[in-house]
């Protein structure tokens, strides 16, 4: 079978249908933000230590009402750590950064909140304040880590608007 | 084609008699139509055996069962010559050859209507000892060192009376607030079993995760423990395998409280100093579930 061979015209026309297959399907396959704003919620989230993300919640007058502290266990395309904890003491540390003392208010007991427990190698410890209630939920995975896995800064006066 | 498994979900469907030779589909008519015939219906029931319209009784294969007894209708027997068949001396249940599942039901289930084999988990036993509450101090957890009236049980686990050691066991824990109802789901932990099929827990009421470095300190947190109402429900599954390859699951429950949570009355003081008690259920072992 032969082909017919295209003048000068019907190959800039062939170039040019080939270019607009080529960009509408790139715009099939690839997402953008707003494709994805789109189809999904929208949720915001800081990082503030490298691997280590805040994702706050926020009340009707556009103040924080929760925080949740997470370390990602996506490190790079060739590494997860499936078993990634946060120092208790980097957790300390993380918690003055993000409600200083005075922000805190007093504490409303001297001791832990009644909630707290620890069973074998989990734990959840809270302490409650004036105006937030931290809580730090542990887990240790013996002969390789222990830590926080999860921190939960609240402000029960704050009504959060959503559910995250 | 339809499948059985899809036909025996069907409200308001009966089935005729299987075609066992050809394994085609059966005639399916509605349930309405059974007053029209004489046809023996059988009906998926109990484990999804069928159950004779005439008798009421369940087919296991081997035997017939009598749900409204709870017991088949004929002693077990086996192909193979036998005193007992599938009798072990260590089950006095299995002495018994008209129960289902050596009376354990909740176990497994009677594929056949035989007494099924020991199951891979059937041997290996699970033990926690109760030692009185303390006040532990700077004791070791994943988020820091706490201290708080507690215990360091000794969970021991063992198939056919020798220890499983070297085991990881996954530690996964729910407990309750009794007092205000709340639930709290922790994260998972793991621990490792030593050459005696042992590993440490602890179970505390952490009061402060602030050093207590004095005499003093402990006895004003044993102190203000007396009157600080504590009282949490644990319900745990300890998943590990076994050195014969058995993947195996321990669930129970354990209580650590100094009040009753229905009276809000104190547990009196014990030689330790603190009003605190722990207590569990036995543990139940039962195979992992499959994914």
């Amino acid at each position: 079978m032969r082909f017919a061979r295209l003048n000068s015209a019907q190959f800039r026309f062939a170039a040019f249908g080939l270019l607009v297959v080529i960009f509408a399907s790139a715009g099939a396959i690839g997402q953008t933000e707003e494709q994805l704003g789109a189809k999904f919620k929208r949720i915001s989230a800081f990082e503030i230590r490298p691997g280590i993300e805040v994702f706050p919640t926020f009340a009707a007058d556009g103040n924080v009402c929760r925080l949740v502290v997470e370390k990602r266990q996506y490190i790079n395309p060739a590494s997860a750590d499936f078993d990634s904890v946060i120092p208790s003491s980097l957790a300390t540390l993380l918690v003055d950064e993000l409600v200083p003392e005075k922000e805190r208010g007093k504490p409303l007991s001297p001791y832990l909140s009644s909630e707290s427990f620890v069973a074998g190698g989990a734990s959840f410890l809270k302490k409650d304040y004036e105006n937030v209630s931290v809580g730090m939920y542990g887990s240790t995975v013996e002969g390789r880590t222990s830590g926080v896995s999860v921190i939960v800064i609240s402000w029960p006066k704050r009504k959060c608007i959503s559910s995250q | 084609m339809l499948s059985r498994s899809q036909l025996e979900g069907a409200p308001g469907l009966a089935f005729e008699t299987w075609d066992t030779a050809t394994m085609a589909v059966p005639f399916v008519r509605r349930a309405s139509a059974r007053a029209e015939t004489n046809t023996s219906f059988w009906w998926p029931r109990f484990t999804g055996k069928e159950r004779d319209a005439e008798s009421g009784n369940d087919y296991f294969g081997a035997r017939y069962y009598s749900s409204s007894m709870g017991r088949f209708l004929s002693p077990d027997w086996s192909a193979k010559m036998m005193p007992v068949p599938y009798a072990r001396m260590d089950n006095p249940q299995t002495l018994n050859l008209y129960a289902y599942l050596r009376n354990n039901p909740l176990a497994g289930v009677d594929a056949d209507g035989h007494c099924p084999p020991d199951g891979p988990c059937d041997k290996v036993k699970v033990t926690i000892d109760q030692p009185k509450p303390e006040m532990k101090t700077n004791e070791k957890s994943a988020s820091g060192p706490v201290s708080g009236p507690g215990v360091q049980t000794t969970v021991t686990i063992t198939e056919n009376g020798k220890p499983v050691s070297g085991a990881t066991v996954k530690e996964s824990p729910k407990s309750t607030d009794n007092i205000t109802g709340e639930p709290v789901k922790a994260p998972a932990g793991t621990a490792t079993t030593s050459s005696q099929g042992t590993f440490k827990d602890n179970v505390i009421a952490p009061m402060t995760n602030t050093p207590v470095t004095t005499p003093e300190q402990k006895a004003q947190l044993t102190s203000a423990s007396l009157d600080a109402p504590y009282s949490h429900t644990v319900e745990n599954t300890f998943s590990f395998t076994t050195s014969s390859g058995a993947a195996c699951q321990a669930t129970f429950s354990e209580t650590l409280q100094n009040v009753n949570p229905d009276t809000m009355k104190f547990n009196d003081t014990n030689s330790n100093g603190v009003n605190f008690t722990y207590t569990h259920t036995d543990p139940v072992v039962s195979p992992q579930p499959q994914n």
